[in-house]
């Protein structure tokens, strides 16, 4: 099956700002490098999962498929498109195709909008929008996503964290977009309403046939949702392979950790593993060879001096250490 | 995670927002007080300009024989030197200095936030343009720098509200990029940007509308300074011009009569200085109204 | 662990009523409450936003907003802690009773070492009002001060940079599984990561050793892998500092990992208690099913659907008469909405709220 969004080389370095002076006493100049060089391939009407913890550059790497943010290097493509050549009208068209939908839902809506004009804007956006045929489309996808019609002449702040959420989403599927970046977005809502946006989630992928690329830290989350499940580590990409293989015989040292100190709700399951020493590597001047080797228990002579690759191995699982 | 009730109880929402505010506002008698002298001078002022003066007691150009009359019935503050009702006269430079004091803020605001915002929201070399042509500004003392400007186009109402706007849309400016660059990192604007809006549009419909309330509470606050420094200019020979009625102009030609017809200096002073403090006050208040740490004792 | 005022038990809480007065009416965030938090356990108290189990952290080391009424007693050593005047609390803040927070670096002043903050957990526990008291008293050195050499000829030992800290420190910051905690002593805030921040605030309430910490949501602004260090630290620290800890959270399973009992709140009160083990498998009532189910706990490939629980959190300006869940509890009978369930014991250590438990 052909991906549907491809992604290659990509980097995205942000310069750490120092003062002009600093840069004519002749500082080398420093980068936080958030995403390290990613190669990724997303297949049609898959989840895939991204997960990783906080510095890990999930997010950023989102917002880089997005072009929120123009990568420093690599590219992008989609339906065959290398879309990081896009520049202004044909840009902002690709976008009827790709949308997000954000963590905190409090901050992604503008609170002096109704939500009709919240959900009509991309559509005021990309040319079209007042009329019949704009209404026509708000009606159909607000009750979509479980609210009523009743909704659209609301405020932000008259509406739940959950019901946010729900417009949110429903203002990421106006455009009818086959392609949905999820940005943690169950994170800021609580467990009894996690599971309701999760569940409308799903229904919408099946019914829309929608590709969706599920960033998020929560393990159990992203077993729920996901088809294949990618882990980030400082910039990088350490695992990759199904759900199911990756969370059961997790192969990188580093996801399991992550897996072993997920809680479970279960008291007689205890977090047993010893705890991971060290902490997050710095992105501006990351370890030598791999970057996990500092925290690693495995960790040998080879993974300090040289990064491993992301190899595909024979069950056509990707993974990055030296030791598999 | 959702936010804990207490969060929730100290947050406010847009519409909220304003109903504490004014609660808040009218819980201290002496916002009330500003309000109340804000709220009559505005009204007055346009009571007063747009009737071309009809309205007063008497007309603040007309010369007559009763020169000097110390405060009677018939003239409750009394006649200058030319024979003008007094009262009519302060009366009358009302609509001019309310003119003069918001036409300077409004152009100071309209002008600081078109730069803050690009300013803000642009970032890179034009932000830096923009700001550093901004301290220019604000390396001048205010006053200086409108006396200095008056001087060069010339005395009249016009001439000086082009030379005090200049000293004013720095603060705006200011003020506005700060907000931009804090709401720039509020993820609705992102999420516009991800719908595909323009820049432009963003701006005008997003950015704008969210920082307009804090500007313009600025702006009420410096409507009462405007009024002085203008009166300050009138009082150098800059501002208005004899023989139109201006508190300002009308202490200083009213300065040798201060020990014999002390009415005709006193009562304009006065003027400016119940304006003045009148916006102040209500400036004051609504600035605490918007104070966090007080409105969190409001609930 | 039952509500008698017992032997056991370091602090009860009697018919607790907290209100916020608000612009837009009273918030009744806690309703006539009554717990007892025993000596030397973990007590978790679950719910989501709004259930109050935040407001009841403050209530416990009085720190709530000056908005917030409060009725009811808290007992602390035989008195009433919340009609004491504040000179008196204050003195058991601290010592007593201490707390830490969801956001770590919030709760450090961005200004000050961590080493410095640290000496200031020792100087309330020893009383020392004056920092000068520091340099009197049995504590090991564990490094001199960088004074300038013109400052300490003239005598100027008050000007101090890099201060001396006492070896309890660098041990507190050793315990809560700081690697090097020589230099993190050194460090200020920004220069730490969450993790790291939070086990900072872990070690201050070592030093003070109180006889309650109450932890308001301290993992959830961390890592998992954070997360889970930090839980395992306080399972060790119950054991060794004997405190009683209140754990404060939304996540059922953080709470199956460290708490000894289990306290589920719902809008503002207790609608079910009991010993954790004993909780996750027999939950009584329909909200903690509820919520137990709502735990993402399949792989997408078997797509099943896990059943989530209808409706929104309630409204506490308006709560509803008779059981304030019933509106979205699949059980609910015509009693429920008529008449609030109380909290009655049905089984050695458990509690719960629920007509239909208990008739």
């Amino acid at each position: 099956m052909e991906p549907v969004l491809t992604v290659n080389a990509l980097r995205k370095y942000y310069p750490v700002k120092s003062g002009a002076l600093s840069g004519l006493m002749g500082r080398r100049r420093l980068y936080v490098r958030a995403v390290d060089g990613v190669d990724l391939e997303i297949l049609q009407s898959e989840t895939m999962g991204l997960v990783g913890e906080s510095g890990s550059g999930k997010t950023t790497l989102g917002r880089c498929i997005l072009l929120l943010e123009k990568p420093t290097s690599g590219q992008v493509s989609f339906a065959g498109v290398d879309i990081t050549r896009l520049r202004g009208e044909d840009l902002r068209k690709m976008r009827k195709s790709i949308q997000i939908v954000f963590q905190n839902p409090s901050s992604s809506l503008d609170s002096r909008q109704r939500v009709k004009d919240i959900l009509l804007e991309p559509l005021r956006a990309m040319g079209s929008g007042d009329g019949a045929a704009g209404s026509e489309i708000i009606n159909a996808t607000i009750t979509s996503v479980g609210l009523n019609q009743d909704f659209l002449s609301r405020f932000p702040h008259e509406l739940s964290g959950g019901q946010k959420q729900r417009v949110a989403i429903a203002r990421s599927l106006v455009l009818n977009p086959k392609f949905l970046v999820l940005d943690e977005p169950t994170s800021a809502l609580d467990a009894s309403i996690q599971i309701q946006i999760l569940n409308l989630l799903r229904e919408i992928q099946e019914r829309r046939e929608m590709t969706y690329l599920f960033i998020t830290h929560n393990i159990s989350v992203v077993r729920y949702m996901a088809d294949r499940i990618a882990v980030m580590y400082a910039g990088k990409i350490v695992e990759l392979g199904p759900a199911r293989k990756v969370l059961e015989e997790p192969l990188h040292p580093y996801t399991s950790a992550l897996i072993a100190s997920v809680p479970e709700p279960d008291p007689r399951r205890k977090i047993e593993m010893k705890p991971l020493r060290g902490e997050v590597p710095s992105m501006v001047n990351p370890p030598s060879g791999c970057r996990f080797n500092p925290r690693c228990p495995l960790a040998q002579r080879v993974c300090k001096e040289r990064e491993p690759e992301l190899r595909r191995l024979a069950d056509g699982r990707l993974v990055a250490c030296h030791l598999v | 995670m959702g936010e804990t009730l207490v969060d929730r109880v100290r947050l406010a929402s847009r519409n909220e927002e304003l109903r504490v505010t004014l609660r808040i506002m009218r819980s201290n008698p002496m916002t009330v007080f500003g309000l109340i002298i804000s709220a009559g001078f505005i009204f007055a002022s346009l009571v007063i300009g747009l009737s071309a003066n009809r309205v007063l007691p008497y007309n603040p150009y007309a010369l007559t024989p009763s020169l000097l009359h110390p405060p009677t019935f018939a003239h409750p503050l009394g006649t200058d030197d030319l024979g003008r009702d007094v009262l009519s006269r302060v009366l009358a430079a009302a609509p001019v200095d309310a003119f003069v004091a918001f036409s300077v803020v409004a152009l100071a605001v309209a002008l600081g936030m078109f730069t803050g915002v690009v300013a803000g929201f642009a970032g890179g070399y034009v932000e830096e343009v923009i700001m550093r042509v901004t301290d220019i500004f604000l390396a001048f003392p205010g006053l200086v720098l409108a006396l200095a400007i008056s001087a060069a186009l010339g005395p009249g109402v016009i001439h000086s509200v082009y030379a005090l706007a200049p000293v004013w849309w720095p603060t705006y400016t200011r003020l506005a990029r700060g907000e931009t660059l804090s709401l720039k990192s509020q993820q609705f604007i992102e999420a516009a940007r991800a719908v595909g809006q323009k820049n432009r549009y963003i701006l005008v419909k997003h950015v704008i509308p969210n920082i307009l309330p804090t500007l313009l509470v600025y702006a009420t606050i410096d409507l009462g300074n405007v009024i002085i420094v203008f009166s300050v200019l009138s009082f150098v020979g800059l501002g208005a011009q004899p023989p139109t009625p201006e508190w300002g102009l009308m202490v200083v030609q009213g300065e040798q009569y201060l020990n014999s017809a002390w009415w005709i200096p006193l009562a304009p002073a006065v003027a400016i200085l119940i304006v003045a403090i009148g916006f102040s006050l209500l400036g004051d208040g609504i600035r605490d109204a918007l104070d966090p740490r007080i409105r969190g004792t409001f609930g | 662990m039952t509500s008698v005022v017992g032997d056991g038990s370091l602090i009860d809480v009697e018919r607790l009523t907290v209100t916020y007065t608000t612009f837009r009416g009273k918030v009744k965030a806690i309703t006539s409450l009554s717990l007892s938090i025993p000596k030397g356990r973990i007590i978790a108290i679950v719910g989501e936003s709004g259930c109050g189990k935040s407001t009841l952290g403050l209530s416990l080391i009085r720190l709530l907003p000056r908005s917030a009424t409060v009725e009811g007693k808290i007992f602390y050593s035989g008195r009433n802690v919340l009609e004491m005047k504040e000179e008196e609390f204050a003195s058991i803040r601290g010592t007593g009773i201490s707390m830490i927070f969801q956001e770590p670096m919030s709760s450090l002043d961005p200004v000050y070492t961590v080493g410095r903050q640290l000496m200031e957990a020792i100087d309330v526990r020893e009383g020392r009002k004056d920092p000068a008291a520091r340099n009197r008293g049995p504590f090991r050195r564990v490094r001199t001060e960088r004074i300038g050499t013109a400052a300490r000829m003239f005598g100027a030992y008050s000007f101090r940079r890099p201060a001396v800290f006492d070896q309890e420190i660098v041990d507190a910051l050793a315990r809560v599984q700081i690697s090097d905690p020589e230099r993190v002593v050194d460090k200020y805030p920004h220069e730490l990561s969450g993790g790291m921040a939070q086990r900072v605030m872990i070690a201050q309430a070592l030093l003070e050793r109180p006889s309650i910490l109450v932890a308001d949501e301290p993992t959830s602004a961390l890592d998992v892998t954070s997360q889970a260090q930090v839980l395992s630290l306080m399972r060790e620290l119950k054991a060794e500092l004997g405190s009683s800890i209140v754990f404060i959270t939304h996540d059922l399973a953080v709470a199956a990992q460290v708490a000894d009992e289990v306290v589920v709140m719902y809008a503002g009160e207790i609608v079910e208690h009991a010993e954790t083990n004993e909780l996750f498998e027999r939950p009584l009532h329909p909200y903690t099913e509820g919520l137990l189910n709502s735990f993402p706990r399949y792989y997408r490939d078997e797509a099943k659907v896990q059943e989530a629980i209808k409706g929104d959190v309630p409204n506490l300006l308006n709560p509803p008469i008779g059981c304030r869940f019933a509106p979205r509890c699949k059980y609910s009978m015509p009693v429920c909405a008529v008449r609030a369930p109380t909290l009655t014991e049905l089984g050695p250590s458990h509690r719960v709220a629920c007509f239909l438990r208990s008739e």
